[in-house]
């Protein structure tokens, strides 16, 4: 992994009156990751992305961008970000074509017709150029907003959501987008997503926050470790099998129990020891299942903290 | 004492007969002076000065044709006293009237006789007019008029040395309509229901100053050329009709 | 910033209410032309009726020049509307569809992009001016050509015909000072909401109000018109006047653009500081 970051984030804040959006947030970036950057709604994902693109202001924390800091380098910053904040707005009086063309010129890079109609292209649009967008429906929005994204080629690619809205062929097209602009591009993609799966599939590196805060961050291996798991036992006597696990050296990796389930974090190698600890103790063992998406670590972490 | 009060009587009309006598005498003679115009076309400068009146000097052209044609042309807006351009004293002699010698005056270089003249009729618009007549030349210096509508009149006149045509080089009219009543802004429109109908009264006195020059007399004006002079001064009789 | 006042421009004119205020022009000013061809005669009659009786008259008083002043009187307490409809919208339109967040992700400074808005704004309120200028003036003008200029203002004023255009030119730009004005009020307002109708509404109420206040005879109100803006706004009409109070004109438009760049100065610190939720 090159060292370089491209994000840094340190000690983030913000707070809307009495609530506070952001608490406390650190996060780094390196060059070339794919960044998954969750979290459950109203965890702060939004302010902290619009934070990232000066969007709304922070009462507290820095944030370093190419190693430069944002306040005092914003339009130096901004001309190698393209981004696309919640759900992409357009002129709706205006054409895809002039929508482009306009952001283009804003951003000072020259781009030319034949840039703006290989962006359409890209994003399946170039059909629709001279179509108002006020004709265009969510996704090709959506598309839309991807290709103001890459108009001006940028090296960070700040993306909310971007497959809101795709079916499942364009989710597809955007992850293979994203995968083609960080391995051959060399760019840096920073990834908000509610569809996990999607995160889980093409993310190098990514953050979990909830309330604000971090929670975990880290490559997906580190997260869906190989050396460590989840397990979910299901049990005939919950409660006969609780006192036997206070007793014995696997009460700290107990994480959670919901009925009979018994969610244990502990060694893969001792996954079987545990098995027959409780056969030992006369625990019938119903059920022994493993959690490795990254799907189920979400849930169950920020139910953990939420309890 | 009865014969020295009809002495007295018969002595006084006399002399009031002799100066009245005069007052004809003098008014003929200027009369006289005025026939040998039959029409004269002249270059007009106008300054205006009145206190609710502010244009710039006009220039214009003023056709007169006997008896009574007059016609003003000019390439911008101008506006003559319609005393300017008709110096004639037949239009202050017509009708049924009295003269009336009240005495000499010095009016600058000049000795004049001043007569006054005053209608006899209840419907005629001059109620009184006082003429100042150099009394050398026949030459009318100087003009006051009382009538209705317009209030006081005064002209003074300014001929040329050795001319033979009664034709002032200046004259400078002095107005006092007393309260006219003028509206208060471009916008403002007729409205019967208001009483003021949008306008104010002003005070409506000054002068006017009118430099006549390149004159050229009797050189036979058609009647054709104040054909559109006669159409409006029917057209503006036939509006006060109708009113 | 040129290219942002080129793209602020292009937005403004692809939208379709920006024409509504050339449109009400477009028909309006030929709608007084046409009447006052028919009536105008009976208008200079009133004007200088009494004069008539002691006074022969020539040359034209109704002319191109008398119907252009009649329809700036006539249109001008109406044009702010005209104003506010773009004004604002300018950045409450951005936060209403959204585009802010593309916008503001730009590379451009906060600063240059208010202060490129409030310019094309401007340049809006110059161009619908310029319109009524061609419309009213040079378009009466053209039907009923040229001549004296007559006004009152407390007394008859008659201008010499060379001596009208530059007063015509002069009113036209102290109007434009005057616009500007209603238009920065509606910038103001628009940089604080995210909805257009609110500051369209506010800027007409903001108007209304103070024009009411400065007629109601009251000394304490009366005392107070000084400070209201809209007492500034009609100082286009002395240059009509002679003669020409200059410093009192200078006096004014400093008033104006006192409102104006204050206007343009809060508008831009509220928008440079403002968090962008939408």
């Amino acid at each position: 992994m090159d060292s370089e970051k491209i994000i840094e984030v340190r000690s983030l804040t913000k707070k809307f009156k009495s609530l506070t959006a952001v608490n406390n947030l650190d996060l780094n970036v390196y060059k070339g990751d794919v960044f998954g950057f969750l979290g459950p709604n109203g965890a702060g994902k939004s302010t902290t992305i619009r934070m990232l693109l000066s969007l709304i202001k922070p009462n507290y924390g820095e944030i370093n961008i190419f190693g430069k800091p944002l306040v005092q380098n914003r339009k130096d910053i901004l001309r190698r970000i393209g981004a696309i904040v919640e759900k992409p707005d357009f002129y709706l009086y205006l054409s895809a074509y002039k929508n482009l063309e306009i952001l283009g010129r804003i951003s000072g890079a020259d781009i030319s017709k034949k840039k703006i109609m290989e962006m359409l292209e890209l994003v399946g649009l170039a059909k629709r150029y001279n179509s108002k967008v006020k004709t265009f429906s969510h996704g090709m929005k959506q598309r839309l907003g991807i290709a103001q994204a890459l108009l001006h080629d940028p090296e960070l690619i700040i993306l909310d959501e971007p497959t809101t809205g795709l079916d499942p062929q364009g989710m597809k097209e955007i992850r293979d987008l994203v995968r083609h602009l960080s391995i051959e591009k060399g760019k840096t993609v920073f990834l908000s997503s509610h569809i996990l799966r999607e995160v889980e599939i093409i993310a190098t590196r990514m953050i979990i926050i909830n309330k604000g805060a971090t929670l975990v961050e880290g490559t997906v291996e580190e997260l869906l470790k190989s050396d460590s798991m989840q397990v979910t036992v299901t049990v005939d006597n919950i409660e006969k099998a609780k006192s036997i696990i206070d007793l014995s050296g696997w009460q700290n990796n107990l994480k959670h129990i919901e009925k009979n389930d018994l969610l244990f974090e502990l060694p893969t190698k001792e996954v079987a020891d545990l098995n027959k600890h409780f056969v030992i103790n006369e625990i019938k063992v119903n059920a022994l299942v493993p959690v490795r998406s990254l799907e189920d670590y979400f849930l169950k972490i920020t139910e953990g903290v939420n309890k | 004492m009865m014969k020295k009060i009809f002495i007295l009587f018969f002595a006084v009309t006399f002399v009031l007969n002799a100066q009245n006598n005069n007052a004809d005498k003098i008014l003929s003679e200027v009369k006289s002076k005025f026939e040998k115009i039959n029409d004269y076309k002249c270059d007009v400068n106008v300054k205006i000065d009145f206190d609710f009146i502010k244009m710039p000097d006009t220039k214009a052209v003023v056709y007169f044709k006997k008896p009574d044609k007059v016609k003003m042309e000019s390439k911008g807006f101008a506006m003559l006293p319609k005393q300017g351009i008709n110096f004639s004293p037949m239009q202050l002699l017509e009708g049924d009237f009295n003269t009336l010698y009240i005495r000499q005056e010095k009016l600058g270089n000049y000795t004049t006789d001043v007569i006054k003249i005053i209608p006899n009729s209840d419907s005629s618009k001059v109620i009184m007019t006082t003429l100042w007549i150099d009394n050398g030349q026949s030459l009318i210096r100087k003009i006051e008029t009382i009538s209705k509508k317009a209030g006081t009149i005064k002209i003074e006149l300014n001929y040329p040395g050795n001319q033979s045509y009664p034709l002032p080089e200046a004259a400078k009219f002095y107005f006092n309509f007393g309260e006219m009543s003028m509206p208060m802004n471009s916008m403002q429109q007729d409205n019967s229901e208001d009483k003021t109908n949008g306008r104010v009264p002003q005070e409506m006195k000054g002068s006017v100053t009118i430099t006549y020059s390149n004159y050229e007399i009797n050189k036979g004006l058609p009647d054709s050329l104040f054909k559109d002079e006669t159409k409006k001064e029917d057209s503006k009789k036939l509006d006060k009709k109708k009113k | 910033m040129t290219t942002i006042i080129y793209v602020e421009l292009q937005k403004i004119f692809r939208k379709w209410r920006t024409y509504i205020g050339f449109i009400a022009i477009g028909v309006l000013a030929p709608i007084v032309q046409i009447a006052l061809y028919y009536e105008g005669s009976g208008y200079v009659n009133h004007v200088t009726r009494g004069l008539q009786d002691s006074f022969f008259m020539s040359g034209n008083l109704f002319n191109g020049y008398l119907i252009g002043y009649i329809i700036l009187q006539a249109l001008y307490i109406h044009i702010p509307f005209l104003i506010v409809l773009v004004g604002g919208d300018l950045l409450a339109g951005e936060a209403t569809s959204g585009t802010y967040r593309m916008l503001l992700t730009r590379p451009v400074s906060r600063f240059t992009l208010v202060t490129g808005k409030f310019i094309a704004g401007a340049f809006y309120v110059f161009l619908l001016l310029a319109f009524l200028f061609l419309v009213s003036v040079v378009g009466s003008l053209l039907i009923f050509g040229s001549g004296e200029l007559i006004t009152i203002k407390g007394k008859l004023i008659i201008f010499a015909s060379d001596d009208v255009l530059w007063r015509f030119l002069a009113a036209y730009s102290y109007a434009f000072l005057s616009m500007t004005t209603v238009f920065a009020v509606s910038f103001f307002f628009s940089s604080m909401v995210e909805n257009a109708i609110g500051p369209i509404m506010g800027t007409m109420a903001v108007l209304i109000l103070l024009l009411i206040l400065s007629v109601i005879p009251i000394d304490a109100l009366q005392g107070a018109k000084k400070f209201y803006f809209t007492s500034y706004m009609g100082g286009w009409d002395n240059f009509f006047t002679d003669p020409l109070e200059f410093w009192n004109i200078l006096r004014d438009a400093g008033v104006l653009l006192l409102h104006i760049f204050g206007l343009y100065g809060l508008t831009t610190y509220i928008f440079i500081k403002k968090d962008i939720l939408s």
